[in-house]
């Protein structure tokens, strides 16, 4: 009895993937790849049997690699649980099958033969031994006992490292040869039929790894005719008389093969799929040549509808069989594939350039079209419904409204209501609503509410991604209907200058204060990803950065909620060298929010109008303030707003003005110091925000560092040649 | 300057004509790609794959560089943990087909187009590789955007670099555009290569290949395929430089449907020349190896002994 499928097995058939040849130097694999939009969901065809095959919305391909290695466990002894009419425990059976040693076999072998052979317990316990037919249970376990010493040739992983493989035993030709040997005598011995059968699939696959495929293919010839039973063991012994025609490239035999166990084996659906590689049209018509009846015909056309060409397939079975099922799949593939092309994509790639919304209809692949227009009118398919609701989609997207609409209704009706295919024609008709709205509508818009709240609310993917079209082809309209608040609450991204226009800014907000709103403007307000407290914070913050303080903290005082976020550090401490984390770390004061720092900015502000030294002190503050929200400072996430936090802002202009402002007001050389080495630091980083191409160094001295000779007499100038290498540098 | 080629295929045949050919050319060098490194979604590891198999022996005099094609995606899918592994094995593998096929080689090249994610680990691998390599030289290929961007690529810690003149930019489904080699592309890179910090050997492109188009796209690769098999073919009507697939079909193991076009991309001995023109400005006279990608009987059928030397003497 086999023990478990074997890893060379699955290993050789995926392998076969690998192409040998030439293998050319380049990036390879990126170029081919795409993430495609669906609106379309294949399990509306109801042909889940082969649900492996549809396509997801992530990817064109196919699902991802799958080891078949413990397959066949389950089943395996499901059907000698069977054999043995129930009679031996499972678990029994699994640790014969799967867990004895070939010592153990044997000891059983003897001991049903005389019982007083010594027998460990247990063994002595395994239900076999109940087992009332002696003559079966030792072909069995004589059988059991060849499956495991048949085990080491078809279960060995090369070593893909070690070119020798010293250690792989089907370099043993002659031990394997003479197992061969031995197993057809005890095929041609054994009485019962399923046992025999299990001698043919041992015997087929070691001829197989042992490279004999013409003798693998002769005696397949000879004996797998007289097995009428259709179990898995049938089909794996037939993947290896594949197997051994495609090796000799034989390959027309090899693919009928495989459509075979693809049809008839579920569990080696995916397994056959993955084999099926006509080479020429030559061999394909061959393979179809050796199908035995339409039926056959049918499913090597369906495998070729899946691996190249869904149209071409679904044309001839439909011509062999209107009434296959089998197109059903293929309809699924061929649409989601052309959705690709039709459908955008809704990822922003470039940021310079918006994409169109709108649907390609010259994108829409007027052959499929046609074909599924011509089977839906001649009703005499398998499922009708299916054909209708294609064509009102692809109606749909080639702008045909009112066909897609009659053709969405038919698939309604011919499906019994059907909740998944009510849903997806529901989802058609979104579409369609969309694409008809010319102009603003309060009742559309209503509908459209309902509609957005309904698709939020699906948990499926499709469902999802015609949610998200819809928002952004609605805005699209909005933006051509020239509401341009409903457009941004839509799509945000469509108006990148919204948020710097002040007027824009108003109407939103006017729309946000709106008492009465409508469902719709909720629904869309909702949406909108930034809150009326984000609006104004964005505002004053912009204003500040026109150091239009005043006016900035009216702004954040005109809105509950607005400048709430804390600094992590002291924005009004300054050092000689910046040093944020020990700021953030060190912070043990009272933590001032935007709103509060914008505050006492505007204090300070008032308080540079009055004596000189307080003058002075205000402006040192200010410009430590200034300094601290530009991208050099510990409080640069003052700029960072949900709105907007790309870009850095580095122009330390104002806080230079005011760091030079204190120094000329006050009369204090170590506080004047001070002031000119922090306007240095300004001047240093203005020069580097805009440093001419060639240069090359670490440090420009400017302006401030020469006039800081003139506080060369300070405690402060010592602390600055400590502590900055600079200036150390500039200084000698 | 050592003149040398690349050898490109799983099995190392070379046939009397193409042992004239190096004789003839003088030819000092090959890079013998030994095998690539893909990762295997099933045992979740990295793996040799297509293997070469020497069916005759290299030419006496002519010194063999093992070259291993590592896949980038092989590298971002092996965990950190298992570089040391993967190096250990690789330089196993190389050394034991060396050594069944009684080559001695002092040079080993490493060949990846490592990206900014898998550069740490990448370089990990090199590092490892050399300390094993002891005595032998090691070099790594060197695509033009890695000498462009080198700031955020790094420089593979190895001996000396293969700067891979051609494939510059994406595999373009474009009539008027040669994916292989385009003097605009090339143009924006070459300046950048007097200020790489690794001596470089350059590898120029001599081969052809067919693009499968669908609808304006590339869709694959069509390799051992030249302009040949498809002119012979009724189902394919020639379009300038392009092929029309007629109808739908199974040719050569790959699927054609109807107005699928394939592009045959070529490499003439003139546009072989001006890659050599623009890159050896660009070099300092030192000594080098000029290697020409890729030794393959039908693709030297189309260029002449005289154009092959010009090549080689651009670069002196």
């Amino acid at each position: 009895m086999k023990k478990r499928i074997s890893k060379k097995f699955t290993i050789l058939f995926v392998s076969l993937l690998l192409t040998v040849g030439i293998i050319l130097a380049c990036g390879g694999g990126d170029y081919f790849e795409d993430y495609i939009n669906s609106f379309f969901n294949p399990y509306v065809s109801k042909s889940d049997h082969y649900a492996t095959f549809y396509i997801s919305g992530e990817s064109s391909g196919y699902p991802e690699y799958y080891s078949g290695v413990h397959e066949f466990d389950s089943v395996n002894i499901d059907e000698w649980s069977v054999f043995f009419n129930s009679k031996v425990a499972r678990t029994d059976l699994k640790n014969l099958v799967y867990k004895s040693r070939i010592g153990e076999i044997d000891t059983l072998i003897f001991y049903i033969k005389d019982n007083h052979y010594a027998i460990k317990p247990k063994l002595k316990n395994n239900s076999l031994l109940n087992f009332q037919d002696k003559v079966i249970a030792k072909e069995f376990l004589f059988y059991l006992g060849f499956a495991k010493r048949c085990e080491p040739f078809a279960n060995y992983v090369p070593d893909w490292w070690d070119r020798d493989n010293a250690d792989d035993p089907r370099k043993q030709t002659t031990a394997m040869q003479k197992l061969i040997d031995g197993g057809k005598k005890s095929f041609s011995n054994a009485k019962n039929i399923n046992i025999r059968q299990r001698y043919l699939f041992q015997l087929v696959r070691l001829m197989y790894n042992a490279g004999d495929y013409d003798n693998c293919i002769s005696f397949c010839g000879q004996y797998l005719n007289t097995f009428p039973l259709n179990n898995s063991i049938k089909y794996r012994t037939l993947g290896y008389l594949a197997g051994s025609h495609y090796k000799l490239k034989e390959y027309s035999k090899a693919n009928y093969l495989y459509s075979v166990i693809y049809d008839q084996c579920d569990r080696m659906q995916y397994i056959a799929f993955q084999n099926f590689h006509p080479q020429e049209e030559g061999d394909w018509n061959e393979s179809l040549a050796l199908a035995k009846n339409t039926h056959e015909k049918t499913v090597l056309w369906q495998l070729l509808g899946i691996y190249a060409d869904p149209l071409r397939a679904m044309k001839e079975i439909y011509a062999l069989d209107p009434k296959s099922d089998l197109v059903d799949l293929l309809l699924t593939r061929a649409v989601n594939i052309d959705e690709g092309k039709f459908l955008t994509v809704t990822f922003y790639y470039d940021k310079d350039t918006t994409p169109n919304y709108e649907l390609k209809k010259a994108k829409v692949n007027q052959e499929l079209q046609t074909f599924i227009k011509q089977v839906a009118e001649s009703k005499n398919s398998a499922n009708p419904y299916l054909w209708d609701l294609c064509t009102g989609y692809l109606y749909t997207v080639s702008g045909d409204f009112k066909a897609s609409e009659t053709y969405l209704t038919k698939a309604v009706y011919e499906a019994n209501n059907d909740r998944s295919v009510s849903d997806q024609v529901r989802m058609f008709r979104f579409v369609n609503k969309i694409e008809l709205y010319e102009r603003p509508s309060a009742k559309m818009e209503e509908d459209f509410a309902e509609e957005l709240k309904w698709l939020k609310s699906d948990g499926d993917s499709r469902a999802k991604n015609v949610y998200a079209w819809a928002l952004h082809r609605l805005s699209q309209k909005y933006h051509k209907f020239g509401d341009l608040v409903k457009a941004q609450c839509l799509d945000c991204i469509q108006g990148p200058g919204f948020y710097d226009d002040p007027q824009k800014m108003n109407s939103l907000i006017k729309l946000m204060d709106k008492p009465a709103k409508t469902n719709f403007e909720t629904f869309i307000l909702g949406v909108h990803p930034f809150s009326r407290a984000n609006l104004f914070e964005y505002q004053a913050i912009n204003l500040v950065y026109q150091h239009r303080l005043k006016e900035a903290l009216a702004k954040l005082e005109a809105c509950e909620g607005a400048g709430e976020e804390t600094f992590s550090g002291d924005p009004f401490l300054i050092h000689i060298n910046d040093c944020h984390d020990c700021d953030h770390l060190a912070f043990r004061g009272q933590t001032l929010t935007k709103r509060s720092f914008v505050k006492q900015m505007v204090a300070l502000e008032v308080k540079t109008t009055k004596s000189s030294k307080e003058a002075a002190s205000a402006y040192f503050n200010l410009g430590n303030g200034y300094y601290n929200i530009t991208y050099y400072g510990n409080g640069r996430a003052f700029y960072q707003t949900p709105l907007k936090n790309e870009d850095d802002i580095y122009n330390c202009s104002k806080a230079e003005e005011c760091y030079d402002k204190a120094m000329k007001l006050s009369t204090d050389p170590e506080f004047k110091a001070k002031c000119c080495f922090m306007a240095a630091k300004c001047e240093q980083n203005n020069f580097f925000n805009n440093k001419p191409k060639d240069f090359n160094g670490d440090f420009q001295a400017g302006n401030y560092f020469h006039l800081l000779d003139n506080y060369s007499q300070t405690n402060y100038y010592q602390d600055i040649i400590r502590e900055c290498g600079y200036f150390k540098t500039y200084y000698h | 300057m050592d003149r040398s080629f690349y050898y490109w295929k799983t099995r190392f045949y070379l046939s009397n004509q193409e042992r004239d050919y190096l004789s003839n050319l003088k030819i000092k060098k090959l890079y013998i790609r030994f095998f690539d490194i893909e990762y295997d979604e099933i045992s979740k590891n990295p793996m040799p794959v297509g293997t070469i198999r020497f069916a005759n022996k290299v030419p006496e005099g002519i010194e063999v560089i093992p070259v291993v094609y590592l896949t980038n995606k092989a590298l971002q899918k092996t965990a950190d943990g298992s570089i040391e592994v993967l190096t250990a094995n690789l330089y196993q593998l190389v050394k034991s087909l060396a050594a069944q096929n009684a080559i001695k080689f002092t040079e080993l090249q490493m060949d990846c187009d490592w990206s900014e994610t898998t550069r740490t680990k990448y370089f990990r691998l090199l590092k490892l590789l050399k300390a094993e390599l002891k005595n032998c030289k090691l070099t790594a290929t060197i695509r033009l955007h890695q000498i462009k961007y080198n700031k955020i690529t790094g420089v593979p810690p190895v001996d000396r670099g293969m700067l891979m003149f051609y494939n510059m930019g994406k595999i373009s489904a474009k009539e008027n555009q040669n994916s292989i080699f385009d003097k605009n592309d090339a143009a924006k890179y070459v300046s950048y290569i007097k200020k790489y910090s690794l001596p470089v050997d350059v590898a120029l492109p001599l081969f052809s290949w067919g693009i499968h188009i669908r609808e304006h796209k590339p869709v694959e690769l069509l390799n051992n395929l030249t302009s040949d098999d498809f002119s012979n073919n009724a189902n394919f009507t020639q379009n300038g430089q392009s092929y029309m697939a007629s109808q739908s079909f199974f040719f050569r193991g790959f699927y054609f449907m109807k107005n699928d076009m394939v592009k045959i991309e070529e490499i003439s001995p003139d546009l072989c020349q001006d890659a050599a023109n623009m890159v050896a400005k660009e070099l300092s006279s030192s000594s080098r190896s000029i290697a020409l990608f890729n030794l393959d009987s039908l693709t030297l059928s189309r260029y002449e002994k005289k154009n092959i030397e010009k090549i080689y003497n651009t670069f002196r």
